[in-house]
């Protein structure tokens, strides 16, 4: 089996891309990636493409705009995991031998709704019971408030720590500043969770170029090796389940551990899927960064911060860079690439050499989520 | 049989399977003779059961089902008033109640903010046009002491 690299990665600026389209936000990071990893449009065997709202045929109608075509072009929804499941079919493809040269695309608009709570399929009965995703998440806040020792004012520190590391950073949706008092003071949306404890919605697009070992030798630029990939979809429970221990994150980065062969006392730096605050908390503990319950002193102690063991969400993450639904996954990995590549800025993790991407997506009935993926990152 | 009658036609070039329809299955709320229900599932293969009416069993992918009523008592696992949505006018309080049976339903609460608590007692409730769950009359002095 062949390894896998990520050579090449951009993405735009997350935002209100007004004028934009699909077509428009997917086209620049395409080329400006294909730039960086040095890698010519005819050399591309296989395109996948993650996004949720952007109708038939999105990942073609990027293409055909730079030619790109003849190729398998394959577009994927898997809610918020959409762009990070594109990532992973793209590594699948090239360490089963079946491409050398692969571009993975996440996309999204979410400013055609219009703004509020992302639409939900009605087909599934609690959505027609009026849930909503901030809902969700609130509940689990709610539960986990009960359950723990953890207060308001930390689900409020977390959205102060994805701010002040998304000031740094140029491609972040919320790029300014904000205090425990002005999360807390923000607007209600699902009690617990007011607006600051929510992430923004926007729109962007997201690109990497993922290619074999013999290609990445023959390029000799930046590469960074996908240690670990791992996709996983919930298993239903009819009844009784542990919404503040969702069983499928656990078990996604138990095996993406296996699959690289090191654990989470050796990254360095992480962007996990935040977005609503309580769900760092939780998955501090599901990525077994401490030991469930735990999550709490290890937000407290500064530990997932500049300075701390391992900084989480150095973009800022859902909560501050902003998730345009698809193409959160692709961007994570961007993130990654920029910091495991050392180019990563006034964000930069200082010996950043391991990293690990985390996105779940969705909420249907019976399920913790629809899909998860998590991913390993090792510098070359 | 709580499912719907599944009809399987064989022909010459293989079984012709028949989608559910599931568009039509009968609503939640059951209203019983001792009081509201909610209508549920139960596999007569595995013994597990499931909100709503069901063609197959999401445990064992058994069909042999019947139906059961749930309710009216459960126990508030977790509830959120929801003040930004798509899909209802704001606010609203929603949770997820668990029932006899090991049973989740995510419903619609109804009540002030001291009742809205995790594992508080809830009962089943009817008005004109909608069920829902809000604190059970034996909550009223045990719950809130809580």
């Amino acid at each position: 089996m062949t390894k896998a690299y990520v050579v090449g990665a951009s993405m735009t600026p997350f935002g209100k891309h007004r004028s934009s389209s699909y077509t428009g936000l997917g086209v620049p990071p395409l080329i400006a990636a294909l730039k960086d990893a040095g890698i010519s449009r005819e050399q591309v065997e296989g395109v996948f493409c993650g996004h949720s709202y952007g109708g038939m045929l999105t990942g073609q109608r990027i293409c055909k705009e730079i030619g790109l075509g003849g190729i398998p072009i394959v577009n994927i929804d898997n809610a918020c995991s959409g762009g990070a499941t594109a990532i992973h079919e793209a590594w699948k493809s090239v360490v089963d031998g079946r491409y050398d040269v692969t571009v993975a695309i996440g996309v999204e608009k979410l400013t055609q709704f219009g703004g509020g709570t992302l639409p939900l399929p009605s087909e599934d009965r609690e959505v027609q019971r009026g849930v909503v995703m901030p809902a969700i998440y609130a509940m689990r806040a709610q539960r986990y408030l009960h359950e723990t020792d953890a207060t308001l004012e930390d689900l409020a520190a977390v959205s102060v720590k994805a701010r002040e590391h998304g000031s740094r950073n140029p491609f972040a949706q919320m790029r300014k500043r904000i205090t425990v008092e002005e999360v807390l003071g923000s607007r209600p949306v699902a009690d617990p969770l007011t607006l600051f404890m929510c992430c923004p919605t926007g729109d962007g697009a997201a690109v990497v170029v993922i290619v074999s070992e013999r290609l990445r030798k023959q390029l000799g630029g930046d590469a960074i090796r996908i240690a670990g990939s791992v996709l996983h979809s919930g298993q239903v429970a009819e009844g009784f389940r542990d919404i503040i221990h969702p069983e499928i994150s656990y078990q996604s980065a138990q095996d993406a551990y296996e699959q690289a062969g090191f654990g989470p006392d050796a990254i360095d730096v992480i962007e996990l899927h935040d977005a609503f605050a309580i769900a760092e908390l939780v998955y501090y503990e599901a990525l077994g960064l401490c030991e469930p319950g735990h999550a709490i002193d290890l937000l407290r102690s500064n530990a997932t911060t500049y300075g701390g063991r391992v900084v989480v969400n150095p973009s800022g993450g859902l909560l501050a860079k902003g998730h345009p639904v698809g193409a959160s996954g692709v961007a994570q990995v961007v993130e990654m690439f920029w910091q495991l590549t050392d180019r990563a800025g006034d964000r930069q993790v200082s010996n950043a050499r391991r990293g690990l991407t985390h996105v779940t997506g969705g909420g249907i009935a019976g399920l913790d989520h629809g899909s998860c993926t998590v991913h390993l990152f090792e510098a070359t | 049989m709580a499912g719907h009658t599944s009809q399987t036609v064989h022909t010459l070039g293989g079984e012709v399977v028949l989608p559910y329809p599931d568009l039509d299955d009968l609503p939640l709320l059951v209203i019983a003779a001792e009081g509201p229900r909610l209508r549920g599932t139960r596999c007569l293969d595995c013994g597990r059961s499931s909100i709503g009416q069901r063609q197959v069993c999401s445990y064992c992918v058994g069909v042999n089902l019947e139906q059961i009523l749930l309710g009216p008592k459960g126990s508030l696992y977790a509830c959120t008033t929801v003040r930004v949505s798509t899909t209802r006018e704001t606010p609203y309080s929603l949770g997820y109640v668990d029932l006899d049976h090991d049973v989740r339903v995510l419903s619609l609460i109804m009540g002030s903010v001291e009742d809205l608590v995790a594992d508080n007692p809830v009962e089943l409730q009817v008005d004109s046009d909608d069920w829902f769950f809000s604190a059970s009359a034996a909550s009223e002095s045990n719950g809130r002491a809580k």
